[in-house]
């Protein structure tokens, strides 16, 4: 049944997995072209994931590309110093990177969602604090970087599959029981808890599930680059998904995985202007928050419900 | 003069930290407390209210340094009602997660500003006064002394200002419960305005203090608001005054020691294990009343 109802998203994200598909071989495998298409794919899966925490749950998290980083930072430390098979390495990322998520999750379940962002945001700083203090390890400003590992190719086909993975498995998520309990949570968490639902677990189920897809997106970010740097934890990174997220739309998936990947297009086409873009950016966060808290998506789909009730004549 | 040892500098120093501390925390603990807004913008305003003082005295030569100081104080308030006025008040009945991206987004807009206008770099603020005296055979400036005294005394007057004046008591009252509050004829919407303009003299001050004893880089508006934060919830909300300085006693001690013993760049991190064992077991905090 929630699959009938899901079938306008699954044609959409099955239209642009075909889409991207195809263009890889149609412009012989333009390395800028993919590169562009591989990292706004990172930042959908990214935005996505944020989506089912901050537009779902309530939890705004103002560190999503932590987890991320986390995950990378294992890698490439398995990979520059213990050489163990790959597959045991990338669950060995993903786990740390689920791990992190946990280290802001525990702290917040008892306290209200609010709280939530603040330790998310200062677990960022401290991340980054650590890995400019023991340089040693994690290389301070320039990071670790490896050697190539895969081909491009591969990776980009991996990311693409990823990305409509991740999009359809949070739609069917959302929807679904634990879609509710977490929207009742963001609502009212004393309704949540008075109608019997366990909010903690709701809670950490939701970092659980977004924890993973980040990591996984951050692991295949890792083997696509070479390279890890603490811009990973830095402010604007995360940020950066705050506002693609807010501007497509909480709490829609889509809406995020919209904005993810238009806005991810026009941060690469605004590299000449990169010094005012983050001014621009944070701009246009305070002007979608106050004049269309809903986002793009939101507007959309609110006008499209608008015109059928008028067709319906209610 | 023989240089101090480890356990007086740490001492010393950490008396200075816990005043500048409660006084960064303070603006940001009232506006919390009385309307309950979690302002990220705090951080940064202390941040801009550095960078102001530093353009007035060095960069439009307003004279001396004490026109500077008031015109930084004068511009960190007016930035603080424009803050309120234009954007946080018209979101007071929104969900609270779109308070805090109007608020992030906010203190990302003054940080791009100051990056641009100012530049990256660290920039230090002149000294108010020169000179150095030892205490406990510690060598301090006279500035690092003068910045924790005036913290002491504005915090006195402070504590004095929210128990003995009517206007005070009325902040408190909104404070512990909005409703009976308003029902005693306490006009909410006015002491929102009247916390906001001391959380803006607080702030200005802070940021004043702060200024001459450490480099002032765009990033230390993060870094305040996340010791504003764990100071904040370890005292807990609703709390007395002085349960604020006895949180700020606590992360700043523990900063210092971290600093000493491991690494100076980790010293946020002290203050992030307090931030969440505190969550994890005590998450009303030292002294706090509302959770």
């Amino acid at each position: 049944m929630i699959w009938r109802k899901e079938l306008f998203t699954f044609a959409g994200v099955g239209i642009i997995f075909i889409g991207l598909a195809l263009i890889a071989p149609i412009s012989d495998y333009d390395y800028y072209l993919i590169g562009v298409l591989t990292s706004a794919c990172l930042w959908v899966i990214y935005v996505v994931s944020w989506d089912l925490l901050a537009g779902y749950t309530g939890m705004l998290n103002f560190g999503q590309l932590l987890f991320a980083g986390v995950a990378a930072y294992t890698i490439a430390l398995f990979e520059l110093n213990y050489p163990i098979p790959r597959p045991l390495m990338m669950l060995a990322g993903l786990i740390a990177g689920i791990g992190s998520s946990l280290l802001i999750g525990l702290p917040s379940l008892r306290v209200r969602s609010v709280y939530f962002a603040l330790v998310s945001f200062a677990m960022l700083l401290v991340f980054s604090r650590i890995t400019l203090t023991f340089i040693w390890i994690f290389g301070g400003d320039y990071g670790l970087s490896i050697p190539r590992v895969y081909s491009r190719e591969h990776l980009y086909f991996t990311i693409i599959i990823l990305m409509a993975v991740t999009i359809v498995t949070m739609r069917l998520v959302v929807r679904s029981r634990i879609g509710m309990a977490l929207q009742c949570i963001r609502e009212d968490e004393e309704t949540a808890r008075a109608v019997g639902i366990n909010v903690s677990r709701y809670k950490l189920l939701a970092c659980l599930i977004s924890s993973f897809f980040t990591s996984l997106a951050g692991i295949c970010g890792f083997y696509y680059m070479g390279h890890v740097g603490p811009e990973m934890f830095g402010m604007m990174g995360s940020f950066n998904v705050v506002l693609m997220g807010v501007i497509g739309g909480t709490g829609t998936i889509l809406g995020a995985a919209l904005g993810g990947g238009v806005l991810a297009m026009v941060l690469e086409y605004m590299r000449p202007v990169a010094e005012y873009r983050n001014l621009l950016y944070a701009l246009l966060l305070t002007v979608v928050v106050m004049a269309a808290p809903r986002g793009v998506w939101g507007g959309i789909v609110s006008y499209w419900n608008q015109k059928r009730r008028i067709k319906k004549g209610i | 003069m023989r240089e101090g040892g480890v356990i007086e500098t740490v001492f010393i120093f950490g008396i200075i930290w816990t005043a500048l501390y409660s006084l960064i925390t303070l603006g940001f603990y009232l506006i919390f407390g009385v309307a309950k807004v979690l302002n990220l913008t705090h951080g940064m305003i202390i941040m801009s209210t550095c960078y102001v003082t530093f353009l007035l005295v060095t960069g439009l030569h307003w004279g001396s340094l004490g026109l500077g100081l008031i015109g930084g104080i004068i511009g960190t308030v007016l930035l603080t009602l424009i803050i309120y006025l234009g954007f946080i008040k018209k979101l007071l009945t929104a969900p609270h997660t779109s308070m805090l991206l109007l608020t992030a987004g906010l203190a990302n807009i003054i940080q791009q500003i100051i990056i641009l206008t100012v530049g990256p770099s660290a920039k230090s603020i002149p000294s108010m006064i020169t000179g150095s005296t030892a205490i406990l055979s510690v060598v301090l400036s006279n500035q690092q002394i003068l910045s924790g005294s005036i913290a002491f005394a504005l915090m006195a007057l402070l504590v004095l200002f929210l128990q003995k004046t009517k206007i005070g008591q009325a902040i408190r009252g909104v404070t512990q419960d909005r409703e009976t509050a308003v029902m005693c004829g306490i006009n909410a919407e006015e002491m929102y305005v009247i916390t906001i303009i001391i959380a803006g003299i607080l702030a200005g001050v802070a940021g004043l203090l702060v200024a001459p004893i450490q480099a002032v880089t765009p990033e230390i508006g993060w870094e305040m608001m996340v010791t504003a934060f764990t100071v904040a919830i370890l005292a807990g909300l609703g709390g007395p005054i002085w349960g604020v300085i006895v949180a700020a006693a606590i992360v700043a001690y523990a900063e210092l020691v971290t600093a000493f013993l491991i690494a100076p760049t980790l010293k946020e991190g002290a203050a992030f294990v307090i931030m969440i064992l505190t969550l994890m077991f005590r998450p009303s905090g030292l002294f706090g009343k509302v959770r």
